[in-house]
């Protein structure tokens, strides 16, 4: 009895302890970012695989995003759940819009559904 | 041409972590509440006392057969449309019914009801349905022949191996979005039952058609059910569990879908995303089969770990506590979907407004909702965090209460309590585990 009851607190205080530590604060502004954008996603596809494979990147609810394609894939870039898509002109394209939906969002490929990027907004 | 979404079913949106001190909430609260069902728990066995319940509503012979005759006639056109718009629909899911139809209204739509209310798929059932249907043309079968063979349960695996395909398909094959993937599967699983059926008779689907056995042992802790003279009876959430039929195979079955889900969360962590995120294709499909296999084996493990300590304690054959046992690992399995599948139901379910005016995406407009937009904010990251935490800790409660009811019918109270100390030591690690995987670490 006394062993199994060590045993449950040992448990209890691995998932507590395990998730003590919250680092979540408030980042200092890029001073590099354009006038009224708080991040920017640089996007390179070269035969329809992301350079440097995909990325994982995150931003807070309501900050304003840029989305920024160069290389030279002709395939719709689309940006799950928001529903937003780059059409690529000569391997180009930019896309702004605002981080309303929180969750964990794929960016992909849409044609091949090679992933490019993982983003989360908290 | 879309394929190739990531493997957990119709994806594109994951939930964000559940913060650390809900989960710290929600695993203390499951060990506390293990100590109370030891020291003050009843002492005699209640559920299955309560587990007939009260009749609430006994339709005429008449009326009642042709409610059960519209049902199939449901079942049969839902299932129609199914199998017609994944294999003639717009192959892009998002225009296509069949994917959310099928991945999230079916699979995670059906286990929320038949949990909460009851198992409402058997009137529905379109294999039951059509083997019924070929028994009476060829040889005039009687009703009162049909419901005596559907009573018969066989060993469940079948079943077993049926809700592997399904599991695998949806968890690891990497296409499982595409509608013209989802009309392989659903052919072939037809053609599997229906042949099996043909063979072994009408008996053989309710053991062997995965998705009506998850169903039914689901909808044991629900509310409704129907009797054996097909009235509607009400009862105490959880009572089921104590009737439950464990032929062999159960165990297997709850585990395999319990772990399933587990794999599910542990794909959608930092780590499995780092390891698999540049695989796609057939690749990507072996990664997460040797998941899903290594995350099944690893909750069955810690399963049979318990069952033969307890047997150790209590003098009983592993099988005969398996038998016990599994089915309070019932209310387990029901907290994880909740927890794993609530917002994709409430969210990404929402596309069916969409779909119902334009099944096959040929830009129809039916009921007028075509052009309806997703709202995804309608349940905030808090609400569905809530939601998850609690799904978790209520399911573990259940369980734990389920266990100890079963343990004290079957023991005196002191061998009782020392029985349930391997399934506590079970309950708190898939409740702490199931934490664990919404932290998405």
């Amino acid at each position: 009895m006394n062993r199994f009851i060590a045993l449950l607190l040992a448990l209890a205080l691995a998932a507590v302890s395990c998730s003590g530590d919250d680092t979540s604060g408030d980042a200092p502004r890029d001073p590099a970012l354009p006038d009224g954008v708080d991040g920017v996603i640089n996007l390179e596809v070269i035969d329809g695989e992301p350079t440097g494979g995909a990325q994982t990147v995150e931003f807070a609810r309501g900050d304003q995003l840029r989305i920024e394609l160069t290389g030279n894939s002709d395939e719709q870039v689309h940006v799950h759940a928001y529903d937003f898509y780059i059409e690529p002109v000569d391997g180009e394209g930019v896309l702004d819009f605002t981080a309303l939906i929180p969750g964990t969002f794929e960016i992909e490929l849409e044609d091949a559904g090679r992933l490019l990027v993982r983003m989360t907004v908290s | 041409m879309i394929a190739e979404l990531l493997a957990h079913g119709t994806g594109g949106r994951t939930d964000l972590p559940l913060p650390a001190w809900q989960l710290a909430w929600a695993a203390g609260f499951s060990v506390a509440i293990s100590f109370v069902a030891l020291g003050a728990f009843w002492e005699k066995p209640h559920l299955a006392a309560i587990s007939r319940g009260r009749s609430l509503l006994k339709l005429a012979d008449g009326p009642g057969r042709f409610l059960e005759f519209v049902l199939k006639l449901i079942g049969l056109f839902l299932f129609g449309v199914m199998l017609f718009a994944a294999w003639r629909g717009n192959t892009n899911f998002v225009a296509n019914i069949s994917g959310d139809g099928f991945l999230i209204w079916f699979w995670v739509g059906l286990q929320f009801v038949s949990a909460l209310l009851g198992d409402v798929w058997r009137a529905f059932n379109p294999y039951t349905t059509i083997v019924d249907s070929a028994a009476w043309v060829k040889s005039k079968v009687t009703r009162a022949e049909l419901s005596a063979i559907d009573h018969g349960e066989g060993p469940l695996w079948p079943a077993v191996a049926a809700i592997f395909a399904y599991l695998w398909y949806e968890l690891a094959y990497h296409s499982a979005d595409s509608p013209r993937s989802i009309g392989v599967f659903l052919t072939l699983y037809s053609i599997a039952m229906l042949a099996g059926a043909s063979v072994n008779g009408r008996g053989w689907v309710r053991t062997s058609d995965g998705f009506a056995v998850l169903f039914s042992k689901l909808s044991a802790m629900s509310m409704f059910y129907v009797d054996d003279e097909r009235r509607l009876r009400g009862r105490a959430p959880l009572a089921g569990l104590s009737t439950l039929t464990t032929p062999p195979g159960t165990v297997q079955f709850v585990l395999v879908v319990l772990g399933s889900t587990s794999f599910d969360g542990f794909s959608r962590s930092s780590f499995w995303g780092d390891v698999t995120q540049d695989l796609a294709g057939w690749t990507l499909t072996l990664y997460n089969t040797v998941g899903l296999l290594i995350i099944v084996a690893l909750v069955s493990l810690v399963f049979v770990f318990a069952i033969n300590l307890m047997a150790g304690i209590t003098g009983d054959s592993t099988e005969e506590l398996s038998a016990a046992f599994g089915p309070s690992l019932v209310p387990i399995a029901a907290a994880y979907a909740v927890a794993h599948y609530f917002s994709l139901l409430a969210l990404t379910g929402q596309r069916m407004f969409i779909h119902i005016s334009d099944p096959f995406g040929r830009g129809w407009d039916l009921f007028g909702t075509q052009d309806y937009s997703i709202s995804w904010l309608l349940v905030s990251p808090e609400v569905i965090a809530w939601v998850q935490t609690l799904a978790i800790a209520v399911g573990h409660v259940l369980a734990v209460a389920a266990a100890h009811d079963r343990s004290v019918e079957r023991y005196p109270h002191e061998l009782a309590v020392r029985s349930q100390y391997p399934m506590l030591f079970v309950m708190v690690v898939y409740t702490v585990v199931g934490l664990f995987l919404l932290l998405g670490a």
